[in-house]
């Protein structure tokens, strides 16, 4: 071989090694590098997933929070006259909601014995989130204003001009213009058995039960408060409805009647069961509508907050007192037995009736509101506390028979069942939201008579 | 997304903005504010119709939306209509009397005709 040939591979071979090693030790350092890099990245991506969940965790303890607080400004009872049954549901959408209502009795001072008149109201701010909470705490402290600096006493309350008041002082806040305000007053005014009201924004119609009639609608509605609208004057007008005995209002924001299941919208669910239900006092009607709409959901949240309010001014004969001190419990019970002088007293439901009542009122060592309700079709009794005296769940403990009017809507395999079989032999409770009122119902006549199906 | 939910035309003096979707609480903000950088940068234009004809459902917050664009035309002298609503949006107009307010149409067409 030819050595200076050879001599000359082997240093081209020796520089082609040396370039190799450094151009290989160079990229395991750029790997390196790379290696190090990703690696870097998936610690700050975790480092930041890390700092997102404790973001996520604190908002959710705040919502909370505020949810708390918001439920605490909700009602804890509702005004309720003494020939009347009122029934209320809320349920935000999310942690907390734009929706509100109240109903109070409005103070006359010393013209109180000439009138006897509560105000109603309902209102829903657009969204469901803080800002929506926020807004409707104002809306109600304007309401709550007017009573304290515009109203005197004895004056006619002109829902037209409360709604002008709340209207003007939105206005004057200048809250964003993206932002309305669906508002509902009322007087219902219990000597003239009238329901006064102006109303604004979207509503859907109220509607109006009588045990025997087929449903009426009313349609509400106008323009709803808005900073882009401006203050709007006498454009909400005042209307009257006749509120005789054996008539329940169905009041209700849009969230329950919009809500959808994929297939349908709860509206036209809701009118058949009206139709179909119309004899069940205002406290089993709510329990109803309740099991109903989360049948309709499937058991999942509304997409909107749900807010629905149900005025019964019962037919038939009711009972009243007020369980304290100077009202003992035994003076109460013989008011009641001449309550009961001609429903057989001592016969079959009537008698378990009677024994929970007269347990409930001998065990009761507080304030306690009693008002029973008889007519032709059915015996009602109901029980209140103060709210923090705790809840009825011993009394619900102690008698299993007791049912609830929602679970009868539903069976055991989570089936709706098309038509309720109401049973005369049985004793059916409803609780209120707070749990601090108990109802207690019986139907005098067999399941399926015409009178109570239609 | 934000694009393929709105889409905005100029016609001379008339814009016609074009909302594709439900208009609701979550998105409505986004929409409103976009919808209105748009209208920013077209001094001139003096109507605006909006296109509801590829929207199912309008909610309080969407009512809201129409309502402040409302009143951004009529902060220009201008004025704000609605085209091709569908049957339950016309009822939330009807209910509400935003009909007294803002001129509702059964399709663009109609509506530019009348701004002619």
């Amino acid at each position: 071989m030819n050595l200076p040939l050879l001599y000359l591979f082997i240093s081209v071979l020796t520089v082609l090694i040396i370039v190799l090693t450094i151009k290989n030790s160079s990229s395991k350092g750029q790997l390196h590098k790379l290696e190090d890099l990703v690696q870097n990245k998936n610690n700050l991506i975790r480092t930041q997933a890390e700092q997102i969940k404790d973001l996520e965790k604190d908002l959710k303890i705040k919502l909370k929070k505020a949810r708390n607080i918001h439920q605490r400004m909700l009602p804890d009872n509702l005004d309720e006259p003494d020939n009347f049954f009122f029934s209320d549901y809320y349920q935000p959408a999310e942690y907390i909601g734009g929706d509100y209502y109240n109903v109070f009795k409005i103070e006359h001072g010393s013209m109180d014995p000439f009138f006897e008149q509560y105000l109603v109201y309902f209102f829903d701010v657009s969204g469901h989130g803080i800002d929506s909470t926020l807004l409707s705490i104002f809306v109600n402290d304007s309401i709550e204003s007017y009573f304290k600096l515009q109203h005197n006493p004895g004056e006619k309350i002109s829902t037209n001009e409360l709604m002008n008041y709340i209207d003007q002082r939105y206005q004057k806040e200048g809250f964003p213009d993206d932002y309305l305000v669906c508002l509902f007053i009322a007087v219902l005014d219990n000597k003239k058995n009238t329901l006064s009201y102006s109303s604004g924004g979207f509503q859907y119609p109220i509607y109006k039960v009588n045990s025997k009639a087929e449903i009426e609608k009313i349609n509400i509605g106008g323009l709803p408060i808005s900073t882009a609208l401006g203050a709007l004057e006498d454009q909400r007008e005042e209307k009257v409805i006749a509120f005789g005995k054996d008539t329940t209002l169905v009041l209700s924001t849009d969230g329950l009647l919009e809500q959808s299941n994929g297939a349908d919208e709860y509206f036209n669910n809701f009118e058949e069961l009206l139709n179909k239900y119309q004899f069940l006092p205002a406290p089993f009607l709510k329990d109803l509508i309740c099991s109903d709409f989360y049948n309709f959901t499937n058991d999942d949240p509304a997409e909107d907050d749900i807010t629905f309010l149900l005025l019964e001014r019962a037919a038939g004969e009711i009972f009243n007192y007020h369980l304290n001190s100077d009202n003992p419990a035994e003076k109460l019970k013989n008011e009641f037995e001449q309550f009961l002088r001609d429903e057989g007293r001592d016969k079959g439901i009537i008698k378990l009736m009677k024994k929970i009542a007269y347990e409930i009122l001998d065990s009761s060592d507080s304030k306690m509101k009693f008002k029973a309700l008889k007519n032709k079709d059915l015996l009602m009794l109901s029980f209140e506390k103060d709210k923090n005296s705790g809840s009825w769940d011993s009394v619900l403990k102690l008698y299993p028979e007791l049912t609830s009017i929602a679970e009868k809507n539903t069976d055991q395999n989570k089936v709706i069942k098309k038509q309720i079989e109401f049973n005369k032999n049985e004793l059916y409770y409803s609780l209120n939201k707070q749990k601090s009122r108990i109802y207690l119902l019986f139907f005098k006549e067999n399941p399926g008579s015409d009178h109570l199906y239609k | 997304m934000l694009e393929e939910s709105l889409k905005i035309s100029f016609e001379n003096e008339t814009a016609v903005l074009q909302f594709d979707g439900e208009v609701i609480f979550d998105n409505s903000n986004q929409l409103k504010e976009a919808a209105k950088d748009r209208l920013d940068q077209e001094e001139q234009i003096g109507n605006l119709i909006v296109d509801l004809s590829q929207v199912p459902y309008l909610d309080s917050s969407g009512v809201g939306v129409l309502l402040s664009l409302f009143k951004f035309m009529r902060s220009r002298d201008g004025s704000l209509a609605i085209a091709g609503p569908n049957e339950k949006i016309q009822r939330v107009f009807e209910v509400t009397k935003m009909t007294e307010i803002i001129s509702a149409y059964e399709n663009v067409d109609q509506a530019l005709n009348e701004f002619k």
